[in-house]
Order: C-alpha cells, then sequence, then structure tokens
C-alpha cells in the first residue's frame, strides 16, 4: 500500500529536513598535491602550499593549467583555512594523490603533521608520498612537458600503471604512517628532485622518530626495493675485468629469518633470482653459465650486505626486522622491544644469493 | 536446508564489520583475543546446534508460539518482550553505526537527523512488510553484494604492502588474559541463526537436523571470517597504530587501491556496498523483533488496519533518533560492549529453555 | 405453445421498439406461399452475403415449416432462444432472429472487419513468428489453438466487459497446468470490475487490479501468439477481449517483463548475454542520471582524477546545477521520446534527427548543458529501450525520476536508499497472488 499522499509527504518532508551538502563540481577547487616546507626564518609552523588543478572547458588544453597557494602557519589545518580564503571555490582534497615533504622539514619530526592526513576523512589513504629536494614547493612547481593534468607526470611515476623502475620507490600514505607508528619497523620516503625542468626519482630516504636517518644513494635505492618489494623488473650489472654483462632478472623471492644463537644472533637472508642475460659486450659462453652466477651471487651478496650493514650502523630498521622479532617471540610488547633495540646492533646478516641463468638470451 | 537459511547466517557475518566488531576485537589485540574468538566461536555454534535443532523440530512455527504453547502466560509475555527488545537493540546499533559512518566518510555537510530519517524511514518500510518478502529482499541485496564484498576481502588479502609480521604479533599474544567483550563480539558473527525466531514460520517443511557437519563448516566459515575483520586492519594499518581508527575497517578499504577499476577508491564501493548491507541487516532484526513484540501486544485496529505494528515500529524510529544525541560515538560503543556480554547471557538462557521446551514437547 | 407465442410476440414488439428508429436495422417478412416468417438483424454486422444462401434460398426451396426449422437448428451458430434480455444483447453482437410461427429462433452470422492478423509491432523479433494476433476475439482463438495443442487447453467466455460497451471476453488456460486458486482470483476480480466502457487490454488491466494507482505493470500485455503460448505452458491465464490486438497475461511477475520470445530462440550463451546486457540497460537507464548527480554534485572523489577533470572543464561554461542540467536533458529527452510515437511514420524520423542532433550539439554549444551529459541522456535513452516489454520500460522511464529526485537532495546515499526502498517496493508487490521480484524464480522445489 504506498498511495501517493505517503509519497508526497515523505519526499516534501525529504526536502524539509536536508542541509546541504551539494556542490557541484565545477565549484570545486581540487587540490592534487600538497607540499610542506619548514619556513626559512621561522622556528615554528610550516609552509604549506597547495597545487590547485584549473580545468578549462576546451578538452584540448584540459587541466594543464594550475595554481599554487602557499601559505605559512603553525599548523596544517590553519594553513588550508587561509589559502580558502584565496580561492574562490570550495577546496577538494579528495583527488589529492600527492603529499611532498620538504627536505628540511624531515629534519625534525613530522609525526604531528601526519595527524592531520590521517584524521581527514577525505584524503585518500593511497596518496603517495614523498620527500622534495630542495623544497617540496620546487617539486609542485615544476610543470615538465608533456603533461596532460596538473602532477600527473608524478602519479604515473608512483602509480604502477605508468614507469615501472627499481629506482622509483612507492610508498603510500597509509603506509608511511603505519611505518611511523609500529615499532620495530621504520617509514621511508622517495626523494623526488627537480632536474632540467624534469623530476629525477631515483634515491630515497630512510626516517627514524620522524626524523630523516639515512640517505640511499641509487644504487642502494634498488637493491633496496629488490629486496623489501620482491621487485622483479630490474637488471643487475656485472662488471669484471673482462666481462661485463646485464642481468634482466625474472623472478625475485627474498626471504628472511632471525637466528638467535647462544652468543651472536644472525639474520639468515636468502635471496633467489631468476633471469636471462639481457646485454654483453663480449662473446659468452653457453656452458659457462653456472660461472656467470657466480659472479652475480657474489655481486649481489656484497650489495645486499653492505646495505643492510648500513642500515644497523644508523641503527634504522626499514625492512622490519624488529617487528619481525615481535612478532616471533612471547612476552609483553614492551619487553620484546627493549629486548630487539639491545640485540640490532650486534646483529649480524648472513646474506645467501642464488642465481639461475635460464640462458644468455636469444643469441650466445 | 533452505537457502534462504544461510542468508540469514551469512548475513551477520558480513554485517559484523559495521557492529564495531572489530573495533572491539581490535581494542583486545594484545589481551588474548584469539582464544577468546575461539571460545566464542565454541560457544555459539553450540547454541547454533540446539537453537536451530530445536526450531526446526517445529516446522511453521515461530518462538512466539513455541513458548506460549509450553510455558506459563507470565514468563512467555515478559520473556518474548524481552527477547524482542534485543532484535532492536540489534538493529538500532547497526543503523546507528552507520549513520555516524555516512556521515564521516560519505557527506559531512548532512544532517545527522536528516540521515537518520533516511534510513528509518527504509528499514521501518523493510520491517512492515510480510515475513517471506523480507527474505526475498535480502536475497536480492546478498547476492548482488556478496561477490563483491568476497572481491574486496580477496584484494585486501593480495596487497604487497599487507603486512603479515603485524598479524604474527597479535597471535603471540594468544593466550594472554581472555576478555569477555572479545568472546561476545566473536559470537555476533554467528547470530544470524536467532532470526529463526520468526523465520522458521515459513520453513513450514519438516527438516533434517542439522548435522554436525553443518555446524563444522560454519564453524570455519565464520572463524575465517571473524579473523579477516581482526586481522586485515591491523595489517594494513600496523599493530601500534590501529588502535587510533573508529572505524577500523573503513580505514582500511581507503587503502586498498584498484589501479584498473571503474573507481579507483575501493573505499566508495565497500561504503556503497554496506548501507544496502546495513539496512538489510537491520531490517531483518528489527522485522524479528516486530513480529516478536507483536505476538504479546495486544491488537489494535482503526479502519480495519492494524496499527500496533506501526506503533512499534514508530517507537523504535523515535529511540533510535533520541540515541543519536544521547549516545555519542564513544558511548554507543560502550553500549554496543554491553550488548555482546548480554549476547551471551540470552544465547546461554535460551539454549536450556529450548532444550527444556523440546523435553516438554515430547512427553 | 401459447407460452413461446406470447413470448415471440413480446420480443418482436420489443425489438421494434429498440430498433425501428435505426436506419441499419432489418425487419423482413419472407412469404413463400404457405407460411409466414419474420427477420429481424441489424445489417451493419451481419454477414449480409451469407444471408440469401443460409435463410432466403432454402426458405423458399423446403416446403414444410417443420423441416426448415429444424434446418434452422442445426445450424453452426444456432442459439437456442433464452429470454428477451439475451436476444436483444444477441442482435447486437450480429446475431439473426427470426420468428416462425411461434419460435424465436436465433442464429448468430457476426460479420467482424478487424480479423486480419497484423505484424508484431511492439515485440517485434528478428527470428521466430512475425505476425501478430488480430482484432477479433475468435481469430485470436484460432491462432492460439493452432500453436497449442492440448485438450486440456479451455477456452471461457464468462462475461460482457464493460455495462455500455459489453464486449466479448475470453479466459484461456490450461487446465493442467494452471493454478486453481489464482484462477478463481482473476475471475473473481473480472467480476467485480464494474466500469461503463472497456476498450482496450490496458484498460481491462487498471480495473482488474484494485490498487489502480501502481507504478508497475502487474500483469503482462502481449500481442505475441508464441508468448501467449509459452505461457500457457507455464500455467498462466490469458484473458482476451474483444476488439484488441493485445492479450493481458496474468500471473506476471518481474522476469517476465525482463524476457523476450527472441531468448529462445537464440543460442544458450547469445539468449544469456541478451538478458544480461537486458539487465546492464536497465541498470543505466535508471541509476545513470541520479549517479551523475551525486558523484558531481557531492562526491567528486570517486571519480578517477583526469575523469573528474574533464567533467569539471565541461561543466564550466554551465550556468545551473547539476540536476537542473540532468533533469533538462531528460525531459527534452522524453519529449523527444513521445513526440515521435505520436508522428506520423513519415516524420518521425525527422523529428528526431532535428531534435536529437541538432538540440543536442546547440546545448552544448550554448552552455546550457555539458558534453558529458549529451552522452549521459543518449545513453539512458537508448539504454531504455533495451527492455523488452513496453510496459516496463515506461515503469522504469518513471522511477529514475524518484531516484534522480532523491539522490539530488541527499547524494549518493539517497542512491543507495533509493535503489533499496526500490527494491524493498518490488518485493512488496504481489502478481495475482505470486510474488513480484524474487530471486531464481524457476525451482522447482520451493519451501517458500
Amino acid at each position: 500500500m504506498f498511495p501517493y499522499i505517503k509519497i508526497i509527504f515523505f519526499l516534501v518532508l525529504c526536502s524539509l529536513l536536508v542541509s546541504c551538502g551539494f556542490k557541484d563540481i565545477d565549484k570545486r577547487s581540487f587540490v592534487v598535491t600538497i607540499g610542506i616546507d619548514k619556513p626559512e626564518n621561522k622556528e615554528e609552523g610550516y609552509d604549506i602550499s597547495l597545487k590547485i588543478a584549473l580545468p578549462s572547458s576546451d578538452p584540448k588544453t584540459q587541466g594543464e593549467e594550475f595554481i599554487i597557494h602557499t601559505e605559512t602557519a603553525r599548523t596544517v589545518s590553519e594553513a588550508v583555512r587561509l589559502i580558502k580564503a584565496k580561492s574562490g571555490n570550495e577546496l577538494d582534497f579528495g583527488h589529492m594523490k600527492m603529499i611532498v615533504f620538504g627536505e628540511k622539514l624531515l629534519q625534525e619530526d613530522i609525526t604531528q603533521i601526519m595527524d592531520w592526513f590521517t584524521r581527514r576523512r577525505d584524503i585518500q589513504k593511497i596518496a603517495f608520498v614523498g620527500s622534495g629536494k630542495p623544497t617540496a614547493k620546487a617539486i609542485l612547481e615544476l610543470k615538465p612537458k608533456g603533461e596532460r593534468l596538473p602532477s600527473n607526470k608524478l602519479f604515473l611515476f608512483f602509480g604502477e600503471t605508468g614507469t615501472e623502475s627499481p629506482y622509483v620507490t612507492t610508498n603510500y600514505l597509509f603506509h608511511f604512517y603505519r611505518n611511523l607508528m609500529d615499532r620495530g619497523i621504520d617509514p621511508y620516503l622517495p626523494i623526488i628532485e627537480t632536474k632540467n625542468e624534469e623530476f629525477e626519482i631515483t634515491t630515497m630516504s630512510v626516517l627514524k622518530n620522524g626524523k630523516n636517518a639515512i640517505v640511499l644513494d641509487k644504487e642502494e635505492t634498488k637493491t633496496f626495493n629488490v629486496l623489501n618489494r620482491e621487485y622483479d623488473k630490474v637488471n643487475l650489472k656485472i662488471e669484471q675485468e673482462n666481462i661485463y654483462f646485464m642481468l634482466s632478472v625474472d623472478s625475485i623471492s627474498a626471504e628472511y629469518t632471525i637466528v638467535e644463537t647462544k652468543n651472536i644472533p644472525y639474520i639468515e637472508y636468502d635471496v633467489n633470482i631468476k633471469g636471462i642475460i639481457e646485454e654483453s659486450l663480449q662473446q659468452l659462453d653457453n656452458t659457462k653459465i653456472d660461472e656467470y652466477s657466480k659472479m652475480v651471487e657474489d655481486v649481489f651478496t656484497t650489495e645486499i650486505q653492505n646495505l643492510l650493514e648500513k642500515f644497523q650502523e644508523k641503527s634504522v630498521d626499514p625492512m622490519g626486522f624488529g617487528l619481525r622479532y615481535r612478532a616471533t617471540h612471547n612476552g609483553t610488547e614492551e619487553a620484546k622491544w627493549k629486548k630487539w633495540q639491545s640485540i640490532y646492533p650486534a646483529l649480524q646478516f648472513r646474506v645467501k644469493v642464488q642465481t639461475d641463468i635460464k640462458s644468455t638470451g636469444i643469441i650466445e | 536446508m533452505n537457502r534462504y537459511f544461510h542468508y540469514l547466517v551469512i548475513l551477520n557475518m558480513l554485517a559484523n564489520v559495521v557492529a564495531l566488531v572489530p573495533k572491539v576485537l581490535i581494542e583486545h589485540r594484545l589481551n588474548g583475543v584469539v582464544v577468546s574468538i575461539f571460545i566464542g566461536v565454541a560457544l555459539s555454534l553450540l547454541f547454533f546446534y540446539v537453537f536451530a535443532n530445536s526450531m526446526f523440530k517445529f516446522p511453521g512455527k515461530g518462538e512466539p508460539e513455541i513458548i506460549k504453547a509450553y510455558t506459563p502466560k507470565w514468563f512467555a509475555s515478559s520473556y518474548l518482550f524481552i527477547i524482542g527488545i534485543f532484535y532492536f537493540i540489534a538493529a538500532g546499533i547497526i543503523l546507528l553505526t552507520f549513520i555516524d559512518i555516512t556521515l564521516r566518510f560519505i557527506n559531512p555537510d548532512m544532517s545527522s537527523l536528516y540521515t537518520a530519517f533516511l534510513f528509518l524511514s527504509i528499514v521501518c518500510a523493510g520491517a512492515l512488510m510480510k515475513t517471506e518478502k523480507t527474505l526475498y529482499a535480502l536475497e536480492i541485496i546478498l547476492v548482488i553484494s556478496l561477490p563483491l564484498i568476497l572481491g574486496i576481502f580477496l584484494k585486501s588479502l593480495f596487497n604487497p604492502y599487507l603486512s603479515w609480521d603485524s598479524m604474527k604479533v597479535i597471535v603471540q599474544h594468544s593466550f594472554d588474559s581472555i576478555s569477555i567483550e572479545s568472546v561476545g563480539a566473536a559470537s555476533y558473527s554467528f547470530v544470524g541463526f536467532y532470526y529463526l525466531a520468526i523465520y522458521n514460520r515459513l520453513f513450514t517443511e519438516k527438516v533434517k537436523p542439522i548435522k554436525i557437519r553443518y555446524i563444522l563448516l560454519i564453524g570455519i566459515v565464520g572463524t575465517v571470517n571473524i579473523f579477516t575483520s581482526l586481522m586485515i586492519p591491523i595489517g594494513y594499518n600496523g599493530v601500534d597504530g590501529i588502535g587510533d581508527f573508529n572505524y577500523p575497517w573503513f580505514s582500511t578499504a581507503d587503502a586498498i587501491r584498484m589501479e584498473f577499476g571503474f573507481i579507483e577508491r575501493v573505499l566508495f564501493i565497500f561504503l556503497l556496498l554496506y548501507i544496502g548491507i546495513s539496512i538489510i541487516s537491520a531490517t531483518i532484526s528489527s522485522h524479528t523483533g516486530l513480529e516478536i513484540i507483536k505476538s504479546v501486544l495486544p491488537s489494535f485496529k482503526w479502519k480495519n488496519r492494524e496499527l500496533m505494528p506501526i506503533i512499534v515500529i514508530l517507537l523504535f524510529s523515535m529511540v533510535t533518533i533520541l540515541a543519536q544525541y544521547y549516545l555519542p560515538q564513544g558511548k554507543l560503543y560502550e553500549f554496543t560492549k554491553i550488548f555482546f556480554i548480554g549476547l551471551l547471557g540470552v544465547g546461554m538462557f535460551k539454549t536450556f529453555l529450548m532444550i527444556w521446551i523440546v523435553r516438554r514437547a515430547k512427553k | 405453445m401459447r407460452r413461446i407465442k406470447s413470448q415471440a410476440d413480446t420480443l418482436k414488439q420489443l425489438l421494434e421498439e429498440n430498433f425501428k428508429s435505426t436506419e441499419d436495422a432489418t425487419f423482413k417478412t419472407l412469404d413463400n406461399g404457405q407460411d409466414q416468417i419474420e427477420m429481424v438483424y441489424i445489417n451493419t454486422i451481419v454477414d449480409n452475403a451469407k444471408i440469401h444462401d443460409l435463410f432466403l434460398k432454402p426458405f423458399f426451396e423446403i416446403d414444410k415449416i417443420n423441416k426448415y426449422v429444424s434446418y434452422i437448428k442445426s445450424l453452426n451458430d444456432y442459439k437456442e432462444y433464452k429470454n428477451e434480455k439475451e436476444a436483444m444483447k444477441e442482435v447486437l453482437h450480429g446475431a439473426i432472429v427470426l420468428l416462425i410461427e411461434d419460435e424465436a429462433l436465433i442464429v448468430g452470422l457476426k460479420l467482424q472487419e478487424n480479423s486480419a492478423v497484423q505484424n508484431a509491432m511492439v515485440e517485434a523479433t528478428i527470428m521466430g513468428p512475425q505476425t501478430a494476433l488480430s482484432e477479433n476475439i475468435n481469430t485470436n482463438i484460432n491462432l492460439i489453438r493452432h500453436r497449442y495443442h492440448v485438450p486440456t487447453l479451455k477456452v471461457e467466455k464468462p462475461m460482457l466487459m464493460g455495462e455500455k460497451s459489453k464486449v466479448e471476453l475470453a479466459i484461456l488456460y490450461d487446465e493442467q497446468q494452471v493454478k486453481p486458486e489464482v484462477l478463481k482470483k482473476i475471475k473473481n476480480q473480472l467480476e467485480q470490475i464494474n466500469e461503463p466502457i472497456i476498450q482496450s487490454s490496458g484498460e481491462l488491466h487498471r480495473a482488474i487490479i484494485q490498487n489502480n494507482k501502481r507504478l508497475f505493470p502487474h500483469l503482462m500485455v502481449t500481442e505475441r501468439p508464441d508468448r501467449i503460448a509459452y505461457n500457457l505452458s507455464q500455467g498462466k491465464i490469458i484473458i482476451m477481449i474483444e476488439g484488441n490486438p493485445f492479450v493481458l497475461i496474468a500471473p506476471a511477475v518481474f522476469y517476465d517483463f525482463m524476457s523476450a520470445m527472441e531468448d529462445f530462440y537464440q543460442p544458450y550463451w547469445v539468449s544469456k548475454f541478451l538478458i544480461s546486457l537486458r539487465y546492464i540497460g536497465l541498470f543505466i537507464s535508471l541509476f545513470l542520471p541520479a549517479a551523475y548527480v551525486g558523484i558531481t554534485s557531492f562526491n567528486p572523489e570517486v571519480f578517477r582524477v583526469q575523469l573528474a577533470f574533464s567533467i569539471a572543464g565541461s561543466r564550466i561554461p554551465v550556468p545551473y546545477p547539476s540536476y537542473i542540467e540532468v533533469l533538462f536533458m531528460l525531459i527534452m529527452m522524453e519529449m523527444l521520446t513521445e513526440a515521435s510515437i505520436r508522428l506520423p511514420k513519415t516524420i518521425g524520423p525527422t523529428a528526431t534527427t532535428v531534435g536529437g542532433l541538432i538540440l543536442g550539439q546547440a546545448a552544448t554549444e550554448a552552455g546550457l548543458v555539458s558534453n558529458i551529459m549529451i552522452i549521459i541522456v543518449a545513453a539512458v535513452a537508448i539504454s531504455n529501450f533495451i527492455i523488452p516489454i513496453n510496459e516496463m520500460s515506461f515503469s522504469m522511464r518513471v522511477s529514475k525520476y524518484l531516484l534522480l529526485f532523491l539522490t539530488t537532495i541527499s547524494g549518493l546515499i539517497g542512491l543507495m536508499i533509493g535503489t533499496i526502498g526500490l527494491i524493498y517496493y518490488l518485493v512488496h508487490l504481489d502478481s495475482v497472488g505470486e510474488p513480484y521480484l524474487k530471486l531464481f524464480f524457476d525451482e522447482k522445489k520451493q519451501q517458500t
């Protein structure tokens, strides 16, 4: 029984009760990227830069235009409020897919600033995070060629739909925040640099207690990505006296276990690599494939060993050894954490790399 | 076994995400939650077995008819009244929580009164339908949303950013102090069988009693379900960080990205699906509650139309809207915990009652 | 003897009173020398060509009047005289009344000019039967009998419809398949109809369903004999009405309106594909306008970023909020659809072209609506016509505005609530005691 009266009554009641949430898409300004810097002459507060896309009605030039508003304030939300006053439209953070922290900002603890990002409902937890060098604003201001949407190039770098490179470290906001909060694993950020009007993302920094602790160079970044994400779209370069070849990796598996012995605890790191030889400067011999494997293993073992020891030296832990320790041991969390902090500096790494070269490519 | 019975059982397993179950479990994540879950599962399976089998012994009859036939009148009326209110509370919790979720995640500018009005109008209309019609609606909504929700669960499992180590930390605390709250929360996923109290009226054919095998299957599915709703949020947000989240599952859904999907952010698909699940869950609960309470209240007719159900359902709406103002999120959460514990008590009582009634019926 | 005689006289008197003033009533007295008989009929509705052969010739050839009477009684369409009222009705339905001595004999000699079988227009199929029903009830029964050769097929003509129109009505059903309670219910409802004039199946449909403020069709209207035969075998009841090439099928549930007869004539997977296409079309036509408003005006973060920017870009010149834009285009589209139904076939295509192409193009250029909106409206219009039964597609056309309204005032939540409300409403409906919407219908072993 649904007579008209009821329906009309219902609809009228709906219209009476409704309060507005209605705001058309063209009355919103979409923030695509946020940049956070340390103000140059002030002790406290942040420089917040928002990159706002300006859609255009012509589909051909759509979204090439953008404006950047910067404000200085003690908190992010204050700065955002100031920027809101400057922009005619409602600021919409729903499409904010990139968060850039200025390099200088990372010299201090950034845990407090993360609060704003996690608390707001409209900020995607799958936004990419990165650190901008020299400043976040410089990254925002860069307009590389062939960019159809503001900041689209960055999205392509980090999103898995575009380039896939072992030098680009992708990190999402939720993942960054989780590593920041959890004891036993340290967060990392890719470093975005500008070079010749283009982006260069090849290095990364690892944070400790919300502060920048260590910056990895290009090759270390690659090794880290291979280990951490089992990233297999990677090439390994082997360069020795009379031999030079590139191994294109098909699949990688990297596993580790923490072994506690009586005297020195160690981590056993097993890496399995399968691949084919992609490029060589010399004639290669198919029968010597085992030899080549050995070379790869040697090179890669040292790379890994050096990287892990570098982490240990600076007592950072982006691989999450501490978390693994917590996951495999009994006791209260506090006690485990204290124990781990005493174990980690003395830990030994035993890296074992096994390589399986399937062929030398389609030629010898 | 009737397929509609399965739907009723599955419904609560899906609805637990909205019913604050993950939040309760996560709060106790370092307090022997694993063992608590297993205790909860075992207890509710026992209740399940006894209650469902005794109901099946009276084909075509609802709990009100059975209770009225075998117990004294004063007991039957007061018992049924309290039980009916329990169903309404279950519906109310789901509604209040989901209203809060919609306001936080979908449209913060909408007034909470209006949202409550929208949800309540649809739930009340649904609860006033005939019993079998609610089942048809349940079937349609489940068939549409179940595959998608399962897809999201699976998608969330195969994400490289999911931290298995964080989840394993929980397992390390399996045998720490067990809390009754998490036992109650774990049992919530299974209580779908209580809907039989009314829906048994439709199952008129004599069915064979439930086999242990079926109970085991339900137990496995339910355990997997509870562990997913506890573990995946921890895997995404970290064992230390997860405690800050009000709605762990919705924050988790926001961390899942579909690179090649029509909609990139899984959160919205998840939210829209869960509007459907919470509405149908609230509908089914309040319908059951309504039918039970109706059986003890006198009928009241005006112009040949039964008015009593409408009065009861309006009362329910009023209470829900008032609760929105007097039970803010924090208090609602405390209240839900008490409700979960109460659920255990009711389950215990009902089990003994049913055993006693079946004995009497045999004589 | 006296009784009949007086009745023949009163009948004659009654007929004369009623029909003398009508030009097309014929009162004829035949005289072959020995006997005199009288013939009364309305010459516009009887088969004039047969009168000579059937009545005049034998009358002058057969010498004995008794023999002639028994000849008349042996005729195919001879009907027994019951009372004057009945006889009057028969005359109005094309019968000839013969008054022979004391007796009144009635012979049906109906001539209908509408018995031509028409091509299926409304529910056309590519393969499968191409003809539909005629407007003649007997021809229609003939068509169906030829498709459904079962002794249990029952034809009942229980009553005449309408106080004034008095059109003939036939109920067809397969006695073996039909559910007796449904049949009883239908007959009951037919008896309760109290309308002066009923001329079409749609009108009858409205009259049968007591709650006539309905949005969705409860009975199916069809013109295809193959569909009728199929539905008979499914235990459904067919209600036919004189002078209408459409019949009613009862009970009808939601899925019936989504199925085309073509589904039976295609390979299995093809027909499954077509059916799913239809449901997708249904969803698009129902949800797309509402979803557009809900997403662009409430939650633009649902879109991919590229799409959000192109919609935002194309909306920049539009001065109105999104829901006015949508309403404006939708109503223009409805106008076009309605106009092309009413227009003569020769002008129809021109109107659609002018309306569709030029209006759409100009509206975007004038900045009244966005480009994306044109795509949405076109998609809605096209996908709406994919629903095979017209009545359902009309209902869905209306429901989409309800969803649009709810979404406009409450965003995506409104869209979801509206959808669930629609499901609840459909589930809540009954068609002659059968649940209207229910999944997995064809399952035989059902408990509930």
